[in-house]
């Protein structure tokens, strides 16, 4: 019984964002896509705190306010920390898997290099989540 | 009644006066015709004899000496007549006066006499009457008296005839002589000598004195039965016998012996004994006095001396040390053994004992380096006989002597000469290596780059070398006496330091750091190495610290320090600047990649077979850029930093790899032994295998592909090898091959990086990597890992 996700994505590359609907609509899911340009943009839509996103998919590499400050200010947010949040990047930097382990993370993926990689990863992470029971906004 | 009993026995009396006076009527008439008869004794000599017969011998012996004072007299005493010698004695003549002899004698002696006249008329005769009476002179004297009763024929007394000897002088002298035996009984008796009498064959003792039966123990009682003799110590028997036996053949007059007796408690007891012989009338020796001083003591104390003595004389005998005792003549006494071997004598020599000890000193003269000195200086020594200390002499062999001197004088009086001798060479050699060797050392302190300085227990500078002062920058001066601490410590170091003082205490020597302030206000750094110093008894009499300034060794020690902190921070810096790098070379790619794979996707039918053969050579190249990406990430990223080293299963390791790799159905990987568990970490050991896999793999050009992994135990070392039989690497490739982006063939994918990954790795495990391959057969790669 999969459960429609509303999908908060913060990415900075047009690319990425496009690839990650493309997914979505190549899998023919059901889930809604709200799109962040950076950390800042993201944080502007979860304060208001209206329709909150049932996870968030999160690229570490951006500018203004990298991935792992944004990490650090939603986990001190009484509501906002219990947002699944899960890591997309290129980077598998030891130093930054463990720092967002220990901030709090629910996953954490690299994206692979091929596109179809990249659409079964999608696949999984998604369907994986749209099992889990979530907190509602 | 009573009268006429009166009566009867008044008539009784008058009876008998008249009796008596008949009786003595007769009695007169009878002493008359006695004296006719003694007249007619007078007369003929001859008569007389025949008429008294051969009475009594005594009175014959009386008659024979005539001389004596002879008088006859009646039984009442008057006397009848009398010799001249009894005239002269009592000064009356009979024949012009009588007289009567009791009326001469004094009156206390009247009774006695009475008494004797009785017993003599009734014995016939009496002896040794002695009386004193008074002669016409008035003179007192005492006079004995002889005396015995004549009878007539009919055997009846007549008269009596006496000789009289004038004895008052003989008994002064008697009473004298009896007084002196008194004395000298006393004298004997309480003579703490013991003396005895005895005679040659008795069977004991005819007297034994207090002091004799004190010493042995016999009672005189006992001394009757028991001769000095018989308690003689057995060993001394015989002498006492020889000279015994001397003095009774009259050889000698006395003799003195010391002897042993055995007392009654059967101890021991020394005895000086003296012997001297009483002759009798006839010049016999008859009895002998003896004289006994127990000398046990005296023995006793003469053995301890004698002991000691002895000992004394072995003393000095067996001294290690030579010694000569001059007497005070300059004869030499006595010289031990030590002083014959010091002047290659034999050791139980007696050449020098009792000879001139100029002799010595001539004999031994060319022993010495400079025998003319030796010689001077003994002629002075023997002129005025002072002491003399620690004289050295050389010897021509090398050998030192030392001598000692002392004039021994007794009670002021110069007795002799004490010398001792010593062989002090090895003592002089030490003393001058020990000199030399203070010297060395002091020398070495002096110079020597670290500051050294002593101190007392509390601190107080007692000595400091140059090089204290010059790091210091104070003078000698300006730093004995003063408390080291508070002169040069900082005030931390100085808890520092006060903390080594008391482990110095304790008598632990340690090194430590410190920071001084110089002089000139400079704060230096020191180690110092301090370590406790003890006197000759071993009492902790301070601590001697060796002082290094090591301000420029710690100045760059600090420098290495940040060198390397801020080394580290670069290297963090470059790390993550690579991983930055990667990301942003990385997305572009993925952008790519997808782009393509959409235009393929999209326009699949729209673009030609040409065309299409071109995107996946673009999708090629954009795969193996990024691989390029990954291993030069992953190259960059191989460091000791970060490993961490645990037991590692390589077996799993290995099997791991062949499962997820993708392996072309026509090559197999095995394991040929089991691998080992090795102390590594798995993520590099992952890399290390997995490159050389993958390229035994990637170069099988065979039908049937195979590739061994094995592994051998060396001694330090694991041994791994990964064989293949694929294309083979030509010799002169297997250096290069190790190079970074050095690629060998024609396997497209290769970045060129793999193998100088595994080489770093092995590296990293102080391992080493090389290769065997035949060209066309196959190639083995191995390397070890160091246990």
């Amino acid at each position: 019984m999969k459960k429609n996700l509303t999908i908060l994505l913060i990415e900075d590359d047009m690319i990425e964002v496009m690839k990650l609907n493309r997914t979505i609509s190549k899998l023919e899911y059901p889930h809604k896509i709200i799109e962040a340009k950076n950390g800042e943009e993201a944080l502007s839509i979860l304060f208001k705190k209206d329709r909150l996103p049932d996870i968030i998919l999160l690229d570490l590499n951006m500018p203004k306010l990298n991935g792992i400050e944004f990490l650090s200010i939603l986990k001190n947010d009484s509501e906002l920390r219990y947002i699944p949040t899960i890591i997309l990047t290129t980077s598998n930097n030891r130093k930054d898997v463990l720092e967002c382990y220990k901030i709090g993370v629910a996953g954490y993926v690299i994206k692979p290099l091929k596109f179809g990689d990249y659409v079964e990863l999608i696949k999984r992470v998604l369907d994986y989540w749209s099992c889990n029971e979530l907190i509602k906004g | 009644m009573e009268n006429s009993k009166i009566e009867i026995l008044e008539r009784a009396l008058e009876r008998q006066k008249a009796a008596r006076k008949a009786a003595e009527k007769i009695l007169e008439e009878k002493s008359r015709e006695l004296y006719m008869v003694s007249e007619e004794l007078k007369v003929s000599n001859e008569k007389l004899e025949e008429s008294l017969s051969q009475k009594t011998s005594e009175l014959e012996g009386v008659f024979l000496n005539i001389i004596d004072a002879y008088i006859v007299m009646d039984i009442m005493g008057n006397v009848l007549s009398m010799n001249d010698a009894a005239v002269e004695m009592l000064g009356y003549d009979a024949s012009k006066e009588s007289f009567n002899l009791t009326a001469i004698v004094k009156e206390e002696y009247l009774e006695y006499t009475e008494k004797a006249f009785k017993d003599l008329y009734e014995k016939g005769f009496y002896k040794n009457y002695q009386a004193i009476i008074k002669t016409k002179n008035n003179e007192e004297k005492l006079v004995q008296v002889n005396s015995s009763i004549i009878y007539n024929k009919e055997g009846k007394p007549i008269a009596a005839q006496g000789i009289l000897r004038d004895i008052t002088q003989e008994n002064i002298y008697k009473e004298l002589i009896e007084q002196q035996k008194k004395q000298l009984d006393i004298i004997v008796d309480h003579s703490p000598i013991g003396i005895s009498l005895s005679r040659k064959d008795d069977i004991g003792l005819l007297m034994a004195n207090n002091s004799l039966t004190k010493m042995f123990g016999f009672s005189q009682e006992e001394f009757k039965k028991i001769k000095l003799q018989d308690l003689t110590f057995d060993d001394d028997k015989e002498i006492s016998e020889i000279k015994r036996s001397e003095l009774y053949n009259d050889e000698i007059e006395s003799y003195s012996l010391n002897k042993r007796y055995i007392k009654k408690s059967g101890e021991i007891v020394w005895a000086k004994t003296s012997v001297t012989g009483v002759k009798d009338t006839n010049n016999k020796v008859k009895f002998h006095v003896t004289t006994i001083e127990d000398i046990t003591k005296e023995k006793r104390a003469l053995e301890k001396l004698k002991d000691s003595e002895n000992r004394l004389s072995t003393l000095i005998v067996h001294l290690q040390s030579g010694i000569l005792l001059e007497d005070n003549h300059k004869n030499i006494q006595v010289v031990n053994k030590k002083f014959n071997s010091l002047f290659g004598q034999c050791e139980n020599d007696n050449s020098f004992q009792g000879s001139k000890v100029s002799y010595f000193h001539e004999k031994v003269k060319h022993l010495f380096k400079y025998p003319e000195q030796f010689l001077d200086i003994n002629s002075l020594v023997m002129q005025k006989n002072d002491e003399v200390y620690k004289q050295e002499l050389e010897l021509l062999d090398g050998r030192v002597i030392e001598r000692n001197g002392i004039p021994i004088v007794q009670d002021g009086v110069y007795k002799g000469y004490l010398w001792s001798y010593y062989d002090i060479t090895i003592g002089k050699r030490y003393e001058e290596s020990l000199e030399a060797q203070k010297e060395k050392y002091s020398s070495i302190i002096a110079n020597m780059n670290l500051g050294l300085l002593e101190v007392d227990n509390n601190d107080v500078i007692l000595l400091a070398n140059q090089s204290f002062c010059d790091i210091s920058g104070y003078s000698l001066n300006e730093l004995v006496g003063k408390k080291a601490a508070d002169l040069i410590l900082t005030d931390d170091s100085k808890v520092v330091f006060d903390s080594k003082m008391n482990r110095r205490e304790r008598g632990i020597s340690d090194s430590y750091e410190v920071k001084a302030t110089s002089k000139s206000g400079e704060t230096r750094n020191w180690l110092i190495s301090g370590a406790p110093n003890y006197n000759v008894n071993g009492k902790l009499i301070g601590s001697i610290g060796i002082h290094l300034d090591i301000t420029e060794q710690k100045n760059l020690e600090k420098q290495k320090e940040e060198l390397l902190n801020s080394l580290e921070k670069q290297n963090e810096q470059l790390n993550e600047y690579a991983h930055i790098v990667s990301h942003d070379l990385k997305s572009p790619l993925r952008s790519i990649s997808a782009l393509l794979s959409w235009t393929k996707e999209d326009f699949a039918e729209k673009i030609g077979e040409d065309s299409l053969i071109n995107l996946n050579m673009m999708e090629d190249k954009v795969e193996k850029m990024d691989k390029l990406i990954g291993d030069i990430l992953n190259y960059s990223s191989i460091e000791d930093q970060g490993m961490n080293n645990n037991d590692v299963n390589v077996n799993e390791v290995v099997e791991r790899i062949i499962d997820t790799i993708f392996i072309p159905n026509h090559i197999k990987v095995v394991i040929k032994n089991k691998l080992p568990i090795i102390k590594a970490d798995s993520t590099r050991l992952q890399q290390l295998f997995q490159n050389l896999i993958s390229n035994a793999i990637n170069y099988i050009d065979k039908e049937k592909g195979l590739v061994e992994v094995d592994f051998e135990d060396a001694k330090d070392f694991y041994i791994f090898s990964i064989k293949d039989n694929g294309v083979g690497i030509p010799k002169e490739y297997h250096e290069k091959i190790f190079k970074i982006f050095n690629t060998l063939g024609d396997y497209e994918k290769s970045t060129g990086i793999g193998l100088s990954i595994v080489k770093k790795v092995v590296e990293l495990y102080k391992g080493e990597i090389w290769l065997e391959s035949k060209v066309g057969v196959g190639t083995t790669f191995f390397f070890s890992i160091k246990k």
